[in-house]
C-alpha cells in the first residue's frame, strides 16, 4: 500500500509499505477514506517528539471502511463505516473503567504516561497511523464508532480528536454562564474550543493568534473577539487581556498551541538548545493572564522531559491547572448530537483536500501557514 | 479648561465604547446557534471527571494476548500489553541507542536525551543517499568559498 512516511525533520514522503494485517483477534483493518493532518502532527514533522523513527506513518484522525475483521470482533463487520478515536484503549483496565481512555494501561509498551496513539511516535506505543491507504485498528470493539447513515465522513471525521479535545478543554475550564474565556491559538482546536465555550454559556470569548488570516476565520466561524499578538503593544498579550477584562483577567484561559509557540525569545532559544521541550510561551501567558483563582487548561501538546512554567504565579494566584489528552470515546455520542442539530459544523474548517500523494505538499502548506490553510484533509481512497 | 473637556470627552468615549461592547456581546449571544446548550454541568459528558468503574463494552479483548509481530518498543519497566505496536522495529546504531534509552525509567531525563540522539542517528543512517548528496554539496560549498577567499 501507499503511506506517508517520515524521513527526517520537515521531510515526509509517500512510499510503498506492506499492508497492515490482523495481529490480535480483536483487530480490524480499515480502508482509510479520510485522514486529517493535525496541528500536533507538525510537532512530529518538525522532529520534536522523541522516538519518531524514520519510516513511521503519521495520522491519528481518520475514518474509513472496515476491510478485514479479527475473529474476536463482535460489533463490526466488513463494509461498516467507522470513525476512530486517536486513543487506543482496551475499555476494561483501571483507567478505562473510570472514563480515562487516554491513559489506558493496556496499549502502550513504552511508558506509564499515556495510552497507545495511532501514528504518534514510538513513545505512544509504535503504531502506524492513518495517513495511508490502510491502517490496523486494535481493540476494534472498543474505540471505533459506526457512522450513522445520514452522515458523511467529513461530518464526523473530527470526532476522532480535535472536536472532543476542544470540548474537553472547555469542560476542564469549568466554564460558568457569563464567564470570559481566552483561547490561545486560532487553529482548529482553538476554533472548536471557542464553539464549545459558547455551548457552555460563556459571556465573552477572546482568541489570540499571530496569523491575521486565522483570526479573521475565527471571527467569522466562531463569532469571537480576537487579539493579534504582534499588535498587542510589543507582544503584551497579558496586558491587553487584563485591559479587556477590567484589569482582572479572563476567568478561564485555554492553551491550544502547545510546544511550538512564538512570542518569547527566551522560550524559543531554550527550546532550540533542547533545554526544554519546545517553547511553552502560550502556557506562560495563560498563567499570567488568567484572573486570580481562575482556571488554566493545557491541551496543546507538550513532550518530555520538561518546560518552563511559572509555578510561583500558579500557586500564589490560586489557579486551577488542568491538562489532559482527550478521552475521546466519552464525548463522541454527545458531540455527534451537536453536529446533527447544527450547533457545530466541523467540516466548515476544512480548507484543503488532496490525495495521499499530495501529503508532503499539504504538510508544507500547513506548517508554513500558507494559502489560508486552517485544516488539511487527505483522501487516500474513494468512499 | 481644554484638558478638562478632553478628559470628559475621553470618559464619554469610553462609556460609549463600553456600551457598544455590551451591545455587541448581547448581539453575539443571540446570534450564536446553541449558546448555553451545555450551560448545566450535568449536560457535560466529562463531569465528574472520574465516573463509577464500569467496562466500556461487554467484549473483553484485553484478555487475549497479541502473538503476531514483535513489539517495536519495549521497556523492562513495563509489562507487554495485550496489544502492542509493531511499526518500525529498532535497527542499526539508532536501534542500539533506543534499546539503551528504554532501560531508563520514563521519569528519567536520560531516556529522552538518548532517544533524541537516536532520532538524529536514525535520519543519517536510514537516508544514506540524500545525506551523501547533502554532505557532498556542503563540502563543495565550503571548498568554493575557500577558493573565493584565497583569490
Amino acid at each position: 500500500m501507499k503511506a506517508l512516511t517520515y524521513r527526517g525533520p520537515s521531510w515526509v514522503k509517500v512510499m510503498s509499505k506492506p499492508d497492515p494485517r490482523i495481529e490480535h483477534p480483536g483487530d480490524v483493518v480499515l480502508r482509510v477514506v479520510r485522514a486529517a493532518i493535525c496541528g500536533s502532527d507538525l510537532h512530529l514533522y518538525h522532529g520534536l517528539v522523541p522516538d519518531t523513527r524514520v519510516g513511521s506513518t503519521f495520522g491519528h484522525e481518520f475514518a474509513g471502511v472496515v476491510e478485514e475483521v479479527g475473529p474476536a470482533v463482535t460489533t463490526l463487520k466488513r463494509g461498516d463505516r467507522v470513525v476512530v478515536p486517536f486513543n487506543i484503549s482496551c475499555g476494561a483496565c483501571f483507567f478505562c473503567q473510570r472514563g480515562f481512555t487516554s491513559v489506558c494501561d493496556r496499549s502502550n509498551t513504552a511508558n506509564e504516561i499515556l495510552s497507545g496513539v495511532y501514528g504518534y511516535s514510538h513513545t505512544t506505543g509504535g503504531y502506524d497511523g492513518g495517513q495511508a491507504e490502510y491502517v490496523r485498528v486494535p481493540y476494534a470493539d472498543v474505540g471505533p464508532m459506526k457512522i450513522p447513515d445520514d452522515m458523511d465522513y467529513e461530518d464526523v471525521l473530527f470526532l476522532s480528536d480535535i472536536l472532543p479535545t476542544a470540548y474537553q478543554a472547555a469542560e476542564m475550564g469549568s466554564i460558568a454562564q457569563g464567564d470570559t474565556v481566552a483561547i490561545f491559538g486560532a487553529g482548529p482546536v482553538g476554533l472548536f474550543a471557542a464553539k464549545s465555550a459558547w455551548l457552555m454559556g460563556a459571556g465573552r470569548v477572546i482568541v489570540i493568534d499571530k496569523e491575521a488570516y486565522r483570526l479573521e476565520f475565527a471571527r467569522a466561524y466562531a463569532r469571537v473577539e480576537t487579539i493579534h499578538y504582534e499588535d498587542a503593544g510589543r507582544h503584551d498579550v497579558v496586558g491587553r487581556l487584563r485591559k479587556m477584562t477590567e484589569n482582572r483577567g479572563p476567568d478561564v484561559c485555554i492553551d491550544a498551541v502547545g510546544c511550538e509557540a512564538s512570542g518569547s525569545l527566551l522560550h524559543k532559544l531554550t527550546g532550540l538548545a533542547r533545554l526544554q521541550a519546545g517553547a511553552a510561551t502560550a502556557l506562560l501567558w495563560a498563567v499570567q493572564a488568567v484572573r486570580r483563582a481562575g482556571h488554566v487548561v493545557a491541551i496543546g501538546v507538550y513532550g518530555p522531559p520538561w518546560n518552563l512554567v511559572p509555578l510561583g504565579e500558579l500557586m500564589n494566584k490560586g489557579i486551577t491547572l488542568r491538562a489532559a489528552q482527550c478521552n475521546v470515546k466519552r464525548y463522541m455520542p454527545h458531540l455527534l448530537e451537536h453536529i446533527r442539530a447544527g450547533r457545530i459544523d466541523p467540516k466548515a474548517i476544512i480548507t484543503h483536500r488532496g490525495p495521499l500523494d499530495a501529503a508532503p505538499d499539504l504538510y508544507r502548506t500547513f506548517a508554513r501557514k500558507r494559502d489560508g490553510c486552517i485544516k488539511p484533509v487527505l483522501v487516500p481512497n474513494a468512499a | 479648561m481644554t484638558g478638562s473637556t478632553t478628559h470628559e470627552e475621553h470618559a464619554a468615549h469610553e462609556e460609549h465604547a463600553a456600551h457598544e461592547e455590551q451591545e455587541e456581546t448581547t448581539m453575539q449571544h443571540s446570534e450564536i446557534i446553541g449558546w448555553g446548550a451545555d450551560a448545566s454541568f450535568d449536560a457535560r459528558p466529562g463531569v465528574p471527571a472520574a465516573h463509577a468503574p464500569r467496562p466500556i463494552v461487554d467484549a473483553r479483548p484485553d484478555r487475549l494476548q497479541q502473538v503476531i509481530g514483535r513489539p517495536s518498543v519495549w521497556s523492562p519497566h513495563r509489562p507487554i500489553t495485550p496489544v502492542y505496536g509493531t511499526a518500525i522495529p529498532p535497527r542499526g546504531l539508532s536501534g542500539l541507542i533506543r534499546r539503551l534509552a528504554y532501560r531508563a525509567p520514563d521519569y528519567k531525563a536520560r531516556r529522552y536525551v538518548l532517544l533524541t540522539i537516536a532520532d538524529q542517528v536514525d535520519v543519517i543512517e536510514h537516508n544514506p543517499l540524500p545525506m551523501m548528496v547533502f554532505a557532498g554539496a556542503l563540502a563543495l560549498g565550503v571548498l568554493g568559498v575557500r577558493a573565493l577567499v584565497r583569490r
